[in-house]
């Protein structure tokens, strides 16, 4: 154990109810982390990736990912790839591919220009993406193991993945992202996939572009260190970098003061829009059954907020979401780069808790989904963003700081450099995938160290550094790139995009009703746990708890009022479960005891006893297996006949505990899944 | 006759219901099942082998009830399997159209439109081809009915589980024994002096029989659990599992009947 004090650690995650950080009943100090990390298991799977990286990345420069001799601007060296759920249903792939057709026709020319191999669908029952698949299991598939990307080998190095992170899981695109381009896109309405298509192939094949302009928005909230520290840290430093090295670019510094909402609805689709914006703030966090869990997790909590100090409810006038996106704001061509808790998405539990070993309460989420507001600007009916970066579950200050002392943005710079030089979205993302593997590789030796000498708070900023890294995830197609120009693509000509990319061909706006997106419909249920929606007299209002239905169709009775099926069903296994629980207590001992009566009717039954019987014999059996008995007799010998009968019905008490408890577990096990 | 009666609706069939009574009858007018408890009581012939006959029945409808049920959990996979691959053929047809081409057979059937009416009206949709009602009429009542059916079973299996069972046994109206079993298992039996080995072996079997109708209660219940969380996946409702459990229920009640007429089996 180290020596040096443990220090509190900060996150970019408020609540909006308390007010408060995310985190609000713990204290998450480096010696908790450091505890967590020591009992964080680290595959084979993740170790080997981790080992190949780090090998690479060390061996050559200045391209890393792509293998030797590939230039990652060329789709052509590098070949592109789309992947969807295998499970999807047949007519939600027609229509998702039917909507991103003209970005598919345009990949397609590119990344098989050469070889009509480098461009991939991987799409369907058996090429698609498999339930539970890790990324070595998927690449295998494809003749791929470990390594850099080489599409002549097997996969192309840019992967778009088309699909919600509930059915290709986040970890799935973290371990792909570590060698390979890749970005997500997922939207619930069919026209949204094509209007992002379409905006995609419009910045590329049209020459619509945006001016040369960045614009750091860096919020630093009244006594709330978080963001002091992502303002000062990096927000500022990141935009003078950005004014020195690039001369021809307008860089605009909104920072402290200035960092309101109204300024933010200027650079999100106002006059200021710029080329690419950059945020650093605090992601809104709400609880289950907030109604803007779903529509606003992950929006930019900004200067309004007079602070952690000022413990009060947040309303949705402290922070921009993607309901504040106007519809004609002009947000096309822009990329951006959130650093916010859960800007791009949110995992189903949450990781911290899940490592920490505590169960209850690490659902965040009824499911893993990701955040409006990036979708939104990729879905713009006016033309939408190319891309955002952006963090998934927690974004940790202490990336920022390195060491305690460092300002460490280089990770940061170089991804803006990259950007700023053409590459490739994906390609500009492999910054933060070097660092995590370098991270990865540095909490491993570290972890590897007796205990005794290791050190918490470098276990710690390994920890949260290395998941820092790992989080970043691009939504949108890896292949995109910054879509500037010199400023001759006037804002009237960028908006008239809008009559290009919302005239959805009439099969996508077709198959709008009915449209599933995911391999389940999860949208509802996001709807229907956060109370989203409005009442709509359905079945699912019979899971409301304490609720009766009493708005029935015109002229009709009430529709089954009588009760809550899921509130029965959750009693009846509480009630199970209260048997087994005084079943298991009371399991200590059985008691069986024999009366006879020379006359029935005389009988009686009173405070659970016989009376008017005579009690020949008892058997109480205890668990440590002491035996009470006692014997009846006769004549002062044994009485067998009675005694014979009484063990006979000692036998069926065992049995029958025996089949009753087993029959509870089995009832409990098989319904206690139907009502969680 | 014998008679097998029990306080207990049972829908299983093999105990004809009764009001809770304020005494028990069998010529013991005085002693009285205690007021909500649970009370099985059979009146078997005066006849052992007859007697033992009424078990051996029993026991072979009970088999074959269990059987049945045993065969669920492939019928609805197999229902879930056939009715995706049909869903994937059809490929212009929302999720329950394929429907109207359902070649299954009428308790699947049956079960894929309650299914599809749940689902339509809980997602605010009408059902394929509903033209005139929507989630008002058609769920209201078919979902209403069997919800109600359902609910009773949950309240039975919560009878059973957390009351004694009050269990008698007569042979010509004669009481032989009477055990009171408590939710632990715990046992008390008064015999009436001088029984014989046989009317010991009876009120065994009944005993038995009791507990066996109880785990069959139970597992008719997992069943309907298990077969509900099976065919969730044909639902776009969030929450199908918990939806579909009442038409799951009917089903399952249906091959139940279907399989006590087959065999020829009446409740005693």
């Amino acid at each position: 154990m180290s020596n040096l004090v443990s220090k509190e650690l900060f996150t970019n995650g408020i609540d909006a109810e308390t007010g408060g950080p995310k985190d609000g009943g713990i204290h998450i100090t480096t010696e908790l982390i450091a505890k967590i990390a020591r009992g964080q298991k680290i595959t084979l799977e993740d170790w080997t990736d981790i080992k190949w990286r780090k090998n690479y990345d060390f061996k050559k420069t200045p391209d890393f990912g792509v293998g030797d001799g590939i230039d990652e601007k060329e789709l052509s060296q590098t070949g592109w790839a789309v992947i969807f759920p295998a499970s999807l249903p047949q007519k939600s792939v027609d229509t998702i591919k039917e909507a991103l057709k003209p970005l598919l026709d345009l990949r397609k020319e590119q990344a098989a220009a050469v070889d009509e191999t480098y461009y991939r669908e991987v799409i369907g029952p058996e090429l698609g993406y498999q339930n539970g698949e890790t990324k070595n299991s998927f690449l295998k598939r494809f003749g791929r193991g470990p390594g850099p990307a080489v599409p002549q080998d097997g996969f192309p190095y840019y992967a778009m993945i088309v699909g919600s992170p509930e059915t290709i899981p986040y970890t799935f695109q973290y371990q792909l992202d570590v060698q390979y381009g890749v970005g997500r896109i997922y939207f619930e309405k069919p026209e949204d996939y094509y209007r992002y298509a379409t905006s995609v192939v419009a910045a590329e094949t049209k020459k619509m572009s945006r001016s040369k302009k960045a614009t750091f928005f860096g919020v630093a909230n009244d006594g709330d260190r978080a963001t002091a520290m992502s303002s000062s840290g990096l927000i500022q430093p990141l935009a003078q970098k950005m004014q020195e090295k690039y001369k021809d670019w307008a860089v605009d510094a909104v920072v402290g003061e200035k960092a309101t909402k109204a300024n933010l609805t200027n650079y999100m689709g106002g006059a200021q829009t710029p080329a690419l914006m950059f945020t650093a703030s605090h992601g809104m966090n709400f609880k289950m059954n907030d109604s803007r869990l779903f529509p606003h997790t992950g929006a930019l909590l900004c200067q309004d907020w007079p602070g952690p100090k000022v413990r009060q409810p947040i309303s949705d006038k402290l922070y921009f979401s993607a309901d504040d996106i106007a519809s004609d704001a002009d947000v096309f061509g822009m990329m951006a780069f959130v650093f916010a808790c859960y800007g791009g998405g949110i995992p189903k539990m949450d990781n911290f808790y899940k490592q920490l070993n505590i169960e209850q309460g690490s659902d965040i989420a009824p499911y893993a989904f990701m955040s409006q507001l990036p979708l939104k600007l990729l879905s713009h009916p006016r033309g939408g963003a190319l891309g955002v970066f952006a963090h998934v579950e927690r974004a940790w200050g202490s990336s920022i700081q390195w060491d305690g002392e460092i300002k460490d943005t280089v990770t940061f710079q170089s991804m803006i450099d990259a950007l700023v030089s053409g590459k490739p979205a994906g390609a500009a993302s492999e910054y933060f995938n070097e660092r995590y593997a370098e991270i990865s590789t540095m909490l491993t030796e570290q972890l590897q160290v007796p205990t005794e000498n290791q050190d918490d708070i470098a276990i710690a900023d390994y920890w949260t550094s290395n998941n820092d890294a790992r989080n970043y995830t691009f939504i949108g197609d890896p292949a995109v790139r910054l879509a500037i120009g010199d400023g001759k693509v006037s804002a009237p000509k960028r908006a008239s995009l809008g009559e290009f990319v919302s005239k959805v061909p009439k099969g996508v706006a077709g198959a709008a009703v009915g449209f599933q997106p995911d391999i389940v419909e999860r949208t509802a249920s996001a709807k229907a746990t956060s109370g989203g929606t409005g009442p709509d007299f359905g079945l699912t209002d019979f899971l409301k708890p304490k609720e009766v239905l009493t708005v029935p169709a015109e002229g009709k009775s009430p529709m089954v009022g009588s009760g809550n099926l899921n509130d029965s069903l959750t009693k009846l296994v509480s009630k199970l479960g209260d048997y087994l629980s005084k079943a298991l207590d009371d399991a200590t001992s059985l008691e069986v005891s024999t009366f006879v009566a020379d006359d029935m009717s005389h009988v009686v039954y009173e405070e659970r006893k016989f009376t008017g019987a005579e009690l020949r014999a008892v058997t109480r059996i205890s668990l440590d297996g002491d035996t009470l008995v006692c014997v009846p007799q006769k004549d002062g010998e044994v009485d067998l006949a009675v005694w014979s009968i009484h063990l006979e019905m000692v036998k069926t008490a065992q049995a029958n505990r025996a089949e009753l408890m087993k029959t509870i577990v089995g009832a409990v096990s098989g319904v206690a899944g139907l009502v969680k | 006759m014998p008679v097998f009666e029990s306080t207990v609706d049972d829908e299983l069939g093999f105990w004809a219901s009764v009001p809770t009574p304020k005494t028990v009858s069998f010529g013991v007018e005085n002693v009285s099942a205690p007021v909500g408890e649970l009370l099985y009581r059979v009146n078997l012939p005066a006849d052992a082998t007859d007697s033992e006959q009424v078990f051996n029945s029993n026991t072979a409808a009970m088999q074959r009830i269990e059987a049945a049920l045993s065969e669920v959990p492939a019928r609805l996979d197999g229902l879930v399997t056939r009715t995706h691959a049909n869903l994937e053929r059809q490929s212009d047809g929302l999720s329950f159209d394929v429907l109207a081409g359902s070649d299954e057979n009428e308790l699947e059937g049956e079960l894929l439109l309650q299914l599809a009416d749940v689902d339509m009206g809980a997602s605010g949709k009408k059902a394929a081809g509903a033209v005139s009602y929507g989630i008002g009429e058609t769920v209201s009542e078919a979902w209403g009915e069997a919800k109600n059916r359902f609910d009773a079973l949950i309240s039975q299996i919560d009878r059973d589980v957390l009351h004694f069972a009050w269990v008698e046994t007569a042979q010509a109206n004669e009481l032989i024994a009477r055990t009171s079993v408590d939710w632990s298992g715990d046992a008390q039996t008064v015999w009436q002096a001088g029984c014989s080995d046989v009317q010991l072996g009876l009120h065994q079997r009944n005993l038995r029989f009791v507990t066996q109708t109880r785990a069959l209660r139970m597992r008719l219940f997992v069943t309907v659990a298990s077969g509900a969380a099976r065919v969730a996946s044909l639902m776009a409702t969030p929450g199908g599992a918990v939806l579909a459990l009442p038409a799951v229920y009917q089903y399952v009640s249906k091959i139940l009947a279907q399989a006590r007429e087959l065999q020829g089996i009446q409740s005693i």
